[in-house]
């Protein structure tokens, strides 16, 4: 188990192997996912199955597509992640900045509130959310779909932990050299928060992209669903069409996919951030 | 008197903090805080369109009363007993097959691990109902090959909670290994080099060295993986619906079906309350048993 | 001019626009209907007609008929409709007119619905069967604009493939209604069902059971004389000895005589539709469109080839007699303010369940309100013969799940777990039963 003697030793290979065979299992059903999306569609629901198609083919993307509100939900999943994870960037960082590096009466108090707040299950907002909403004529609208995403406390939380780390001297010579309260914010943390904030936002991104439950609950028009539930819709509406379904699938995965190889190294940092102790 | 007038200047000078907590602060009160004190109130009221009725206790009393409820909570327990051990099993182990690994292969692999994570529940749930598929699954053709009868996996009272613990064991585990191999990292060298020269095998310098210095890591995932899988949901909407009879219903499930099916926001909000109890107290609990200090 | 003078032209300009502008303010009329793909009238025969194809014909003809009404229709899937309008309700957004796929009777007692009586035409009264109007006859007052008399069939009839009937030697039920004894088809049934690859296990099965097809399933608990409901709808019955006698027959259909295959715990209606369109089944379950569903599959390119279907109602018992499902459709109004709008409404109600309208619910092969429209929209086209035995079989009609004055939707979970246990046989069909009531009784009456 050590890291020193690097050498191979059969442990290694054996360990190797079983890592392998962990890695397949893992990935095999967005393998399986995929080829069953470029089968041919009436080809999909036999027995016995094919691991790689015979003739691949785009045919059931087409179909996939072709469906109404596809790319409006992709729209809608995009619009609205984006609009959420940029007020949360915001508003987090100035929250975290401000619990960080700043005394203030009752700001213990209320990190701890924050703190606490992250053991609530998410269920709990669900009703009355949803109860506020219909009150506020939200129900069925982006205003009723983006405003609870917005609230989470997870993003202060990570951003107070990230900015504690960052040096107080720095704060200090900028205020002697002038710099206001929000010049000092702009230009000095902001700037340094950078990888921070990169985790926050695409934690934030991922998360809002994949959710579910909430914007099957505030949504009730084929227009105003998002990716994930307009897929889990079409599955309901299409039982055993798996051809389409799986290239539904396979295009809502994509978007994230890419992200992950893209941004791998904020994904694997991101985690630690939040959770380590400080 | 000083001691207000001296609070007072406080505030005043602590005027910008306060500006920089306000817009959070602001949004998670009204779409967060309020919603969780209104939960509170909603559960003590017959909530209908035509008109708003204060019942007490009367929601906790229909909840408790109604067997559903207790079976959702034992699927609940069942589910997360279940996929936290293993999943924190599988986690831990493959952090530690990883460890002696060069960067770019440890780096391979957790990309591996962690790439379903990053895939909706919603795709996976609708992967793994393929594979579960009777008649055409990939689960039961594998079978045949052992000489195994097709099963149906998700229409069977027995096997359907079993197989969404299975589907969330081997897809999930990928941000725990992740934690897991940056602790494993954080921890100091000469640690090993001493037990080493002590003569300690490998797998003793991991139960002895390698563990105990994991506790606070480990602890970590326990109570959030606790937390998410008494949470579970969108494999439940998607793959059974909570059937068959009634095995693979939970907490949540439930919640969600009794409010936004058959709109009883009463009972339904009382059932959050529950849970939120629940939740909580296994947390505290959690914290308390596992949480000792770990000296070197 | 003066000041004064000034003021009062200002006024009167803006008294006389008041006016002028309420006049020809356009009232907006919103309805939902739920995805038919009906053709509208003067629509070319050989085009297939979307969902929005006949709520868009409907809604552009009423506003040229009315010029001064603006008519905005909505289409809302099945699925979701239940939870979409009871959101709507709950924040104070009603449709004014709605296809009643929901319809809760406490809408109509607590005045969330208009009543229609004042707006009934006397020919129209006498045109529409006695039960449509029933459904929605609430506390001495009408509600529901008739407008379908059933719809897929499902739980009204079976679907009998004539060429796997002539290959295996057996008779198909005679017309001109079809009808056949128990132990007519059972016999049949057992002839139905063989092994095509010799490996000692039926593959081929007369007909198949799926436990989330409440409909079809609680169909075979009537036939053998079960029923949901005492007859003041105050308890559930359904753990009778007739309906467990029920639920054994399907069980043994299963187990013992092997006509249906195993699995049923497991499957749902699109996989009894599923093995009825391959021909593992040589009897499947609906009414006249389910017909056109299998044209609708083969354009689509999901089914291969179409086949000819002959439709039968389900089996009796003698001592029983002819049971069938019954379920009609029409529009209900949701409460107005505006005494004007409310005429108009009530206008564009009666304009959808005219008599051209509903006929042009013969797209869907559905069976109408009307009986007038019936006696004429099939008359001389190919499905004439299996129309009249379907509405042979309709005459029968009992709502299988309550009348309007319950709302079964809460016990519906409980049922389906009764089917899932027997079909699994984790319990008898007698405990399950026995279960499913005591539950139901519950969740419905606080008994």
């Amino acid at each position: 188990m050590l890291v020193e003697d690097k050498k191979t030793r059969p442990g290694h290979y054996l360990s190797f192997s079983l890592l392998l065979i962990a890695a397949v299992a893992s990935l095999l059903p967005l393998y399986w996912m995929l080829v069953t999306a470029l089968q041919q569609p009436t080809l999909t629901v036999t027995f016995p199955p094919e691991w790689s198609p015979a003739n691949p083919t785009f045919l059931n993307f087409g179909r996939f597509l072709e469906r109404p509100y596809v790319i409006r939900w992709t729209t809608n999943s995009l619009g609205i992640s984006l609009i959420i994870t940029g007020v949360q960037l915001f508003t987090c960082a100035m929250s975290g900045y401000a619990f960080a590096k700043k005394q203030f009466p009752g700001g213990s108090i209320l990190f701890y509130l924050y703190i606490a707040s992250m053991m609530v299950p998410a269920q709990v907002t669900l009703v009355p959310l949803f109860l506020i909403m219909s009150r506020l004529d939200f129900l069925d609208t982006y205003w009723g779909l983006v405003l609870p995403g917005i609230a989470g406390p997870f993003g202060v939380f990570l951003m107070k932990q990230f900015i504690s780390t960052l040096p107080t001297d720095l704060l200090e010579v900028a205020t002697i050299d002038g710099c206001g309260e929000w010049g000092v914010f702009t230009q000095i943390i902001l700037p340094l928060a950078k990888p921070g904030l990169a985790v926050l936002g695409i934690f934030t991104f991922m998360g809002q992209w994949n959710q579910f439950l909430w914007p099957l609950i505030i949504t009730n028009s084929s227009a105003m669903r998002t990716l994930p539930v307009g897929l889990a819709l079409l599955q309901e509406e299409l039982p055993m069409q798996y051809g389409l379904l799986m290239a539904g699938a396979t295009y809502a995965a994509i978007p994230m996919i890419m992200i992950f190889l893209m941004f791998q190294k904020y994904f694997l940092k991101g985690i630690t951030v939040g959770a380590l102790k400080g | 008197m000083t001691s207000l007038r001296h609070f007072g200047t406080r505030i005043i000078k602590a005027r910008w903090a306060y500006f920089f907590v306000a817009p959070h602060l602001v949004l998670y009160c009204v779409f967060f805080l309020l919603p969780v004190a209104w939960s509170m109130v909603l559960s003590l009221l017959d909530y209908q369109w035509w008109g708003v009725e204060f019942v007490g206790v009367a929601n906790y009393v229909r909840v408790f009363a109604d067997p559903v409820f207790w079976k959702a909570v034992v699927n609940t327990a069942y589910y997360t007993l279940g996929v936290v051990p293993l999943w924190l099993g599988k986690a831990l182990i493959i952090s530690a097959l990883i460890f002696p690994f060069r960067k770019p292969l440890q780096t391979f692999f957790k990309a591996a691990f962690y790439l379903p994570h990053v895939t909706s529940a919603v795709i996976l749930s609708m992967i793994w109902l393929w594979i579960y598929n009777p008649p055409f699954g990939l689960l039961n053709y594998l079978l045949a090959f052992l000489g195994v009868d097709p099963v149906a996996w998700l229409g069977n009272k027995l096997t359907a909670m079993p197989s969404l613990i299975l589907m969330q064991v081997v897809m999930g585990g990928g941000s725990s290994i992740v934690l897991i191999s940056a602790a494993m990292n954080g921890i100091p060298m000469y640690l090993y080099e001493a037990a080493e020269l002590d003569g300690a095998r490998p797998a003793q310098v991991f139960l002895r060295v390698t563990l105990p210095l994991l506790k606070p890591t480990l602890l970590y995932l326990v109570v959030t993986g606790t937390i998410n899988s008494f949470q579970v949901f969108t494999n439940i909407y998607l793959m059974t619906r909570g059937g068959p009879q009634f095995s693979t219903t939970t907490i949540v499930y439930m919640i969600y079906d009794t409010a936004f099916k058959q709109f009883q926001f009463g009972p339904a909000s009382a059932m959050a309350m529950v849970l939120f109890v629940i939740t909580a107290v296994f947390a505290l609990v959690q914290f308390r048993w596992l949480g000792q200090e770990v000296e070197y | 001019m003066n000041g004064k003078t000034g003021w009062i032209l200002f006024l009167a300009f803006v008294v006389i626009m008041g006016v002028y502008g309420t006049s020809f303010a356009k009232t907006t009329i919103t309805w939902w209907i739920n995805p038919w793909r009906i053709a509208p009238p003067g629509m070319d025969e050989s085009q297939a007609p979307t969902a929005e194809d006949f709520p868009r014909w409907a809604s552009e003809e009423f506003m040229r008929l009315n010029p001064d009404v603006e008519v905005v229709y909505e289409v809302v899937t099945n699925q979701g409709f239940e939870e979409k309008i009871l959101a709507s309700i709950l924040a104070r957004r009603t449709p004014d007119l709605m296809k009643d796929l929901v319809f809760r009777k406490e809408w109509a007692e607590r005045g969330l619905l208009e009543p229609i009586d004042d707006y009934l035409l006397e020919e129209d009264i006498a045109d529409w069967y006695d039960y449509t109007l029933k459904k929605g006859f609430i506390n001495g007052q009408h509600f529901i604009f008739p407008w379908n008399n059933s719809n897929n069939g499902m739980g009204n009839a079976m679907l009998l493939n004539p060429a796997i009937f002539a290959e295996r030697g057996v008779e198909m039920p005679a017309l001109p209604s079809r009808s056949w004894t128990f132990d007519e088809f059972l016999e049949a049934a057992k002839k139905l069902s063989y092994d095509s690859d010799g490996d000692g296990v039926n593959d081929h099965y007369a007909l198949s059971f799926a436990a989330s097809d409440l409909l079809n399933s609680t169909a075979w608990l009537y036939v053998f004389g079960g029923r949901m409901f005492n007859d003041d709808e105050t308890e559930v019955i359904l753990n009778s000895p007739e309906a467990v006698a029920g639920l054994q027959f399907m069980v043994d259909a299963i187990y013992e005589y092997e006509i249906a295959p195993r699995g049923a715990e497991g499957m749902g209606i699109y996989d009894v539709i599923g093995l009825f369109h391959q021909g593992r089944t040589a009897i499947g379950y609906g009414g006249p469109y389910e017909i056109g569903r299998i044209d609708r599959y083969v354009n689509e390119g999901q089914l291969q080839n179409a086949f000819d279907v002959h439709i039968a109602p389900y089996p009796h018992l003698p001592e029983v007699g002819q049971m069938a499902h019954h379920t009609s459709g029409g529009f209900i109004v949701f409460r107005q303010d505006d005494p004007e709008k409310l005429d108009k409404v009530m206008e564009f109600a009666n304009f959808l369940t005219n008599f051209e309208n509903t006929a042009a619910l013969k797209t869907l092969l559905y069976v109408t309100a009307r009986k007038s429209v019936n006696e004429v929209i099939y008359e001389g086209s190919k499905f004439a013969d299996e129309i009249s035995v379907y509405m042979q079989a309709i005459d029968h009609g009992v709502p299988y799940f309550g009348s309007s004055d319950v709302n079964f939707s809460p016990a519906e979970p409980f049922l389906q777990a009764a089917f899932e246990a027997a079909f699994s046989r984790t319990k008898t069909p007698e405990q399950a039963l026995e279960d499913f009531a005591r539950e139901a009784n519950r969740v419905l009456f606080d008994r």
